[in-house]
């Protein structure tokens, strides 16, 4: 087992595009970390630099304290699952979870009595060992690229969006196998994802990556609960976070002409005249039938039932500001509503860098945004 | 000799994805000794010669005499005389009748109407019609030239036959016809092919919307299903023209007669240069054929580019 | 926009009678069985005399049914000096030229598709050029005149030599394809598993490749057989010879063609290629490269 560093990792591919970008990072081991971003955020290269397939331009890695940065992917000891797998459509499944041994030279015998080993722990026994991989579901298949990466025992597993080719429900069931088993093996996890549910149900801590750069690093309640910046507000909850802009006020904050408190957190902070974004997801956002102080008036415009609760979009000035409400208390289309957000759960954004009011200033391009958390 | 058949892939694009470069389990210099033995080949078989030809085309070479050991370059005068030599304008002329008659009207004319016959049509006797028209296409060009000297004789031939014993010489009377139809009969499976293909890529729902707004067969077939796939139809042309081009079939049955009606290009290349071993002459028309082919090839590659 | 809006008087929707349609129907009908029929016996009719003739102990030019069926024919192609060893010529031409198409353009294929030499795109255009515009018909004075100064004239081995020349550029453009459809990630798995190169190529990519080889490889044999100019102009003595000339010789040389001779060798030699394309046709579809033919 092994804790893996990333130390300034930059990477520019050809007509230059820079993937990553002084991008540094520590994973305990053990760890179960989450590389989390919208598609071309770097979180793939990443990945793959760890893996030795890609050749970074600068910067350094090291699984356990070995700098590993120039040494070939076999020489690493991480294995790695595709995001189709990668199974050979020529060998059995046998064959396949026993061809990382075979790589090594371990004999025909040894080799079948791992596969059925690795393969009984994962469910994957009997016929099933000499099927082809097209022979299998694609639940089926998943497990058999599990059990080639275990049984080479590796350092680091690598996954690269193992869960996306499963349907939705299979999905979910893949995600509990997949928490339980690295809880069992202990090995030290990176996962890229550009799910947010599932780096927030799976990860220990996660990084949400945009153009190369990490621009949250922490744990997923805190990335879900207080979201350091707009870009991650945004990215991270399953029903979009609402963002208004507002104008500081003297004691308040000022939203298409109506008045909200300001947070205490914040009021040193802020000062009168400021342009800022507010962030309140829908969750944390009640309904009144009744007119409250310091709240949003406006207009049911939408409903959409959600299940368990129905979303609500109230047109509020110019605004539309979205909440959810449960069941018995949905209003209808047309309905004068006031809303209010939850007490604490209202985050405050500059509008000009897009961070929290009171994180401090981060520079455009430079720096690396490792955005430490404001209260 | 392109390998008829092989429809040409499309060209290559530009960016390839940055992930290739670490994928191949060859460094630069493995890929190139990966490359070399083929490059070798098509290098000396395939790229020399072609090259060759237009330096042949400026000499008096010839196989045997004087010229054959020391043929002296003689600028352009094998390409006046060509072009002053009513036996090519002949030749160029039947070539390309040739071509507009097998190639643009019957067989793509014929292999698109089939295809737009079998879209809808199952059952043992679409089956059996496409089979018979593979085959046509399959059967080595030996065997079925011979067929077709049977097949069209004027005493014993099957088509007189069928005609209640009509006696017609066709190869005398009609030489030039009975090759075009020849050679329809011969290719129209490939643009048949072809064309099912192009068909099947066309999504239902566009011809069924038409349907709905009360199109015609006629009208589907002008508004929707031609403009569709126009691309693959000019592909398709231009592909078969090359090949009727440089067809050398036409010779298995006529041998270019009767007097010259039949004298396609590669027959009178055959003719000037390795029967009547001016070797010379017959390099400056093949450097003619080269040029038609590479005229063709080139507006192939750039609808293909324009297609993707 | 007013969706309740009647449809203008303009566009009025004909109405056809009823008879007028059954009877446009009726002669849609009638002109399709005309057109199938005519077109069914324009490709049957000059296939027919192939399947009957061979089976016919004098048989004519006409195509009919056997007047006197007899298997005879076949055993008498033996007495040809020329018609069985031909065949053999056939197949060491045809074998040798794909073993050489399939061993060059296999590896060039692989090369092409996976790494990034400077200038590939020109190259790969370049090669597509060429191997449409320089056919045999218009290469043919310098490709005999090469083979001649080479001192391969007259020799099976200048024959399969050029062949293989024209084939190799369509052999790597096929198994190229097939290469590009192969995911990477089958060889990254492997490189982060530790296999090297020679494994990577051994257990994945060559069997993965293999239906592709098959493909090329009948590919190849079914074009070298099927192959009549190349020969024609490169051999000259009787007993070289393939399948392709000697059938063509059968009826150009020395007056009246034995038919018995010519039919049932021409049956004999067609088969295999119809064959092959079926095999091919059956397992991978036309589509596949717009199917093979020499």
């Amino acid at each position: 087992m092994a804790d893996l560093e990333i130390r300034g990792l930059t990477k520019v591919f050809p007509g230059g595009v820079r993937a990553l970008d002084e991008l540094s990072l520590h994973i305990e081991d053990g760890e179960f970390f989450a590389l989390l971003g919208p598609s071309g955020c770097g979180k793939t290269t990443l990945l793959r630099s760890i893996a030795g397939l890609e050749t970074p331009n600068s910067g350094k890695i090291l699984i356990g304290g070995r700098d590993v940065t120039r040494l070939p992917p076999g020489a690493r000891d991480l294995a790695m699952v595709f995001q189709d797998y990668a199974l050979y459509p020529h060998m059995t499944v046998a064959d396949n979870i026993a061809y990382p041994l075979k790589v090594r030279g371990v004999g025909r015998k040894e080799r079948r009595d791992t596969a059925e080993s690795v393969g009984r722990s994962l469910q994957i026994q009997g016929a099933m060992l000499d099927r082809r991989p097209g022979q299998l579901s694609g639940g089926q298949q998943q497990r058999v690229a599990l059990a080639r990466s275990i049984a080479y025992r590796p350092h680091v597993f690598l996954f690269d969006e193992p869960l996306s080719n499963l349907d939705a429900r299979l999905r979910l069931e893949a995600r509990t196998f997949l928490k339980q088993l690295q809880r069992d093996l202990g090995v030290t996890t990176v996962y890229v994802t550009h799910d947010q549910a599932e780096a927030l149900a799976l990860a220990d801590r996660m990084a949400v990556m945009e153009q190369g750069r990490i621009r949250q690093l922490d744990t997923p309640s805190n990335c879900f609960l207080r979201p350091a910046n707009i870009f991650v507000a945004g990215f991270i909850g399953s029903t979009p976070m609402n963002l208004l802009p507002a104008t500081v006020q003297d004691g308040g904050l000022d939203v298409a002409g109506r008045k909200l408190l300001i947070p205490d957190a914040i009021r040193a902070q802020a000062k009168v005249g400021d342009a800022v974004i507010l962030g309140a997801r829908p969750e944390y956002v009640s309904v009144s039938a009744t007119e409250l102080p310091d709240s949003l008036g406006g207009i049911v415009r939408v409903l959409e039932n959600l299940g368990v609760d129905s979303l609500v979009t109230v047109e509020v000035g110019d605004l539309l500001v979205k909440a959810t409400v449960p069941e018995e208390r949905v209003p209808a289309v047309g309905d004068q509503v006031w809303l209010q957000p939850a007490q604490g759960r209202l985050l405050v954004y500059r509008q000009d860098d897009g961070e929290q009011v009171g994180a401090p200033p981060v520079a455009p391009i430079e720096a690396p945004a490792l955005a430490p958390q404001a209260g | 000799m392109s390998p008829r058949g092989a429809e040409l892939p499309a060209p290559p694009r530009g960016a390839s994805t940055p992930a290739e470069a670490s994928a191949a389990a060859l460094s630069t210099r493995g890929a190139v000794a990966f490359l070399t033995p083929a490059l070798l080949l098509i290098g000396v078989f395939l790229i020399f010669p072609a090259l060759w030809t237009l330096y042949l085309g400026i000499t008096d070479y010839r196989l045997t005499g004087i010229q054959a050991a020391q043929p002296q370059v003689i600028g352009l005068d094998n390409y006046t005389a060509a072009l002053g030599d009513p036996a090519f304008a002949n030749s160029l002329w039947v070539t390309v009748l040739y071509v507009l008659g097998s190639a643009v009207i019957g067989q793509l004319g014929l292999g698109f109407a089939l295809a737009w016959m079998f879209r809808r049509w199952q059952g043992p006797a679409r089956n059996a019609l496409e089979v018979l028209v593979i085959v046509a296409w399959i059967v080595p060009s030996s065997v079925v030239a011979f067929l077709w000297i049977a097949f069209l004789d004027t005493h014993n031939g099957t088509l007189n036959a069928a005609l209640g014993n009509a006696n017609i010489p066709w190869l005398f009377s009609w030489p030039l016809l009975s090759i075009i139809v020849f050679n329809t009969w011969r290719g129209t499976a490939f643009s048949m092919l072809l064309c099912g293909g192009a068909l099947n890529t066309l999504p239902p729902s566009h011809l069924e919307t038409a349907r709905l707004a009360g199109a015609s067969s006629w009208q589907q077939l002008r508004d929707i299903v031609l403009p569709s796939i126009r691309g693959h139809l000019l592909t398709n042309l231009l592909l078969i023209s090359l090949w009727t081009f440089n067809d050398f079939t036409p010779y298995l049955i006529t041998a270019g007669g009767p007097n010259f009606a039949t004298d396609t290009l590669p027959v009178y290349i055959f003719r000037n240069a390795l029967v009547n071993f001016q070797l010379g002459y017959g390099a400056a028309i093949s450097a003619i054929l080269l040029v038609i082919n590479l005229g063709i090839a080139l507006i192939y590659l750039r609808v293909l580019r324009a297609r993707n | 926009m007013d969706l309740d809006r009647p449809i203008p008087a303009s566009a009025p929707i004909r109405q056809p009678s009823e008879s007028a349609l059954v009877v446009r129907r009726l002669l849609s009908r009638i002109g399709f069985y005309l057109f199938v029929v005519i077109v069914g016996a324009y490709f049957a009719l000059p296939m027919v005399w192939l399947v009957f003739a061979p089976f016919d102990a004098h048989p004519t030019l006409t195509a009919a049914p056997p007047s006197a069926f007899t298997l005879g024919n076949f055993p008498d192609l033996l007495k040809d000096p020329y018609a069985l060893p031909s065949l053999v010529n056939s197949v060491i031409l045809a074998v040798a030229t794909m073993v050489l198409v399939v061993a060059a353009a296999a590896p060039a294929a692989y090369a092409l598709s996976r790494v990034r030499i400077p200038g590939r795109d020109l190259l790969l255009y370049v090669l597509l050029l060429f191997s449409s515009v320089v056919t045999g018909t218009a290469a043919m004075v310098p490709l005999f005149l090469l083979v001649f100064d080479l001192g391969l004239i007259n020799t099976q081995v200048g024959v399969v030599l050029v062949l293989a020349g024209g084939l190799i550029p369509a052999g790597i453009f096929i198994l190229k394809d097939f290469v590009d459809s192969m995911p990477k990630s089958y060889e990254e798995s492997a490189r982060v598993f530790g296999a090297s190169s020679f494994q990577i190529l051994r257990d994945i990519v060559l069997p993965y490749a293999r239906p592709g080889l098959a493909v090329i490889a009948v590919w190849v044999v079914v074009n070298v057989w099927s192959n009549f100019l190349i020969p024609f102009i490169l051999l000259r003595d009787p007993g070289q010879l393939p399948a392709a000339v000697v059938v063509y010789n059968f009826y150009t040389e020395g007056g009246q063609a034995n038919l018995r001779l010519l039919s049932s060798f021409g049956l004999l030699y067609s088969i295999p290629v119809v064959a092959m394309y079926l095999f091919v046709n059956r397992r991978y579809g036309f589509r596949f490269y717009g199917g093979i033919k020499g």
